[in-house]
């Protein structure tokens, strides 16, 4: 009774909506069996390599270390931050007044398309970009500098926050009306304002956009000096190793190495069997894909907890596990990060035109600013071996982007090559394991609900 | 140490070759037309065969009927890129059959019939929908050649 209950007042308040479709729309299918195989093989084929070439290597390379003055930087990131604020205003405008269509409105596919991968990317190149262009901080900065409140906000209010964006995103339905973005942004704006009052750490820990970018930005070659006049080129090791990783660094990560794997696993029939076995039906099936999403990182949280452990008992204890587990939590970035491109860069491609018709018409009132209203009458389709190509290719390669942090760490935590070489037996079976799995999801054929 | 160099790197290029013959093995190794009917929905016109052979054999057809209260699982038509395929829609409810990606569109409704006709020259996983109601009624995937 109480289930029934539940699963009304559910129903009533995330009712489904005719399915997102139309602007963007990547017409995807199942990749075929060989291709998987052939993805699989070769991250297996470059594990390997990595292994030979280990040997051979005596030590990690030059360090890279340069900084390049850029006087006319600071001005660039102070019209970047008028433009970011801008920016947000305008999404939540659209959003919440303009026309409450997909393919009329700017607001979804700029959020969710423009905004979060294309950061995503711009962060894995400039890694403290978003701390720099941030418009909450601006916006809270401009009502006045907060003072010192002594008080930190645990790493993982960011966690949570980051499963509520890819809940919004993936499970509840409505994460591309319009006016659901508009309000969500303006909901979120007041939060992402308010709690710099009261943490000292909120822009680095609390705030979503900054953990998240934050941690992608942990792989980037070049980072902005902090008098914002200068470019700070390193390798991005150097830079983990200064930061602290924590228990829910490795929490972020799983969140979002999961969150790209639910994306295809709840599309799959496999996952609607799962469903319809354990008893759901379609006005429960939200309740399970929220559980599916929420229960979806232990796996890649628990995988490598073990990894680490069993690479511990293979280096004779030498170093503390927690050490070993905050210290390779980083080589995990690369992977969540191609994952994410893996599901949806084709959808940044796909959507370029209709984003273009946005920029002219953003409120779908029926205007043309710039003479582009008409580009969203462009059907831009990718073929599906140019999808299959991409998905395929970020895995791999994010994959490579694995390993090879992974070595980096190993080679200044041990002793000498043949040590570091064998403590990366664990971590390549680890990310063989995530990548087959990936691969392995995409190639699951797609249900229809 | 140099052994166990060239042993990994040996099986490297081991692996690598294998899946370099996958990568090039026939592109599409799926039936080239599985409509698959389940009984009461939906039936293929292949099983409704005529005694003439028709002269172009290789049109792929899903037929789809959907009910007043629209119970119906969706279809799945597979085709290969560049054959010809066709959908034929009865309702018992008036709406627009909707095949995305292709942007072809046609009235439904009970005692009007929709019949899409296509070259499957794009390829994909394209959805068959009523477009005012939003249900997904069908599914064309067609795989490359």
């Amino acid at each position: 009774m109480s289930q029934l209950l539940f699963a009304t007042i559910f129903t009533f308040l995330f009712p489904a909506i005719a399915s997102a479709h139309g602007i963007g729309e990547v017409y995807k299918l199942p990749v075929p069996l060989h291709y998987y195989l052939a993805g699989a093989g070769v991250a297996v084929a470059v594990s390997f390599f990595a292994l030979g070439l280990f040997f051979n290597k005596p030590s990690s390379g030059k360090e890279l270390n340069r900084i390049v003055h850029v006087p006319w930087l600071s001005s660039v990131l102070k019209g970047g931050r008028v433009l970011a604020v801008l920016l947000l205003l305008l999404t939540i405008a659209t959003g919440a007044f303009g026309a409450d269509d997909l393919s009329k409105n700017f607001a979804p596919t700029f959020f969710w398309v423009y905004f979060l991968i294309g950061f995503s990317i711009l962060s894995a190149l400039i890694g403290n970009l978003w701390d720099k262009l941030n418009p909450w901080k601006t916006l809270a900065y401009a009502t006045g500098l907060p003072r010192k409140t002594g008080k930190q906000v645990s790493g993982w209010v960011g966690v949570v926050l980051l499963l509520g964006l890819f809940w919004l995103e993936l499970v509840s339905g409505k994460s591309f009306i319009p006016s659901t973005v508009g309000l969500a942004l303006l909901g979120y704006s007041w939060f992402a304002i308010v709690f710099s009052r009261f943490y000292d750490n909120w822009y680095t820990e609390g705030e979503l956009f900054s953990v998240l970018y934050g941690f992608i930005g942990k792989l980037a070659f070049v980072r902005i000096s902090d008098d914002n006049t200068s470019l700070i080129l390193t390798n991005p090791y150097k830079g983990t190793k200064a930061a602290t990783a924590h228990w829910w660094t490795l929490g972020l990560a799983s969140v979002l190495l999961a969150g790209a794997s639910f994306d295809s696993l709840k599309e799959s029939t496999l996952w609607f069997d799962w469903i319809q076995a354990l008893g759901f039906t379609g006005s429960t099936y939200k309740i399970a894909d929220t559980l599916g999403l929420i229960l979806a990182p232990i796996p890649f949280y628990a995988l490598y907890l073990a990894a680490i452990g069993i690479m511990r008992k293979l280096m004779g204890n030498t170093y503390d596990f927690k050490t070993l587990a905050y210290r390779f939590v980083w080589s995990l970035i690369p992977i969540a990060f191609g994952y994410t491109l893996a599901h949806n860069f084709s959808l940044t491609i796909v959507a370029a035109p209709s984003m273009l018709a946005f920029l002219s018409d953003p409120f779908g009132f029926g205007w043309n600013l710039f003479g582009t209203a008409d580009f969203a009458q462009t059907n831009l389709l990718l073929g599906a071996k140019a999808v299959w190509f991409t998905e395929i290719g970020f895995i791999v390669a994010a994959h490579i982007a694995g390993v090879w942090f992974a070595h980096v760490v190993a080679m200044h935590l041990f002793p000498n090559t043949q040590q570091a070489t064998k403590s990366q037996y664990p971590m390549l079976l680890l990310m063989v394991g995530y990548t087959v799995m990936t691969l392995w999801l995409l190639s699951q054929p797609i249900v229809v609900r | 140490m140099k052994n166990s160099s060239a042993i990994f790197i040996a099986i490297g290029v081991l692996v690598l070759l294998a899946a370099i013959f996958f990568f090039n093995k026939s592109a599409n190794p799926e039936p080239a037309v599985t409509a698959t009917p389940t009984g009461q929905q939906s039936t293929t016109a292949s099983s409704e065969a005529s005694p003439i052979p028709s002269p172009t054999p290789s049109v792929a057809e899903l037929i789809i009927n959907v009910p007043a209260d629209l119970t119906l699982t969706a279809q799945t038509l597979r085709v290969k890129e560049g054959e010809k395929a066709t959908i034929k829609v009865t309702s018992q409810v008036a709406d627009e059959v909707h095949l995305h990606g292709y942007d072809l569109s046609q009235a439904v409704g009970p005692g009007t019939p929709a019949q899409i006709d296509l070259t499957a020259d794009k390829t994909g996983r394209f959805e068959i929908e009523l477009e005012e109601r939003g249900k997904a009624i069908g599914i064309l995937e067609v795989y490359p050649k």
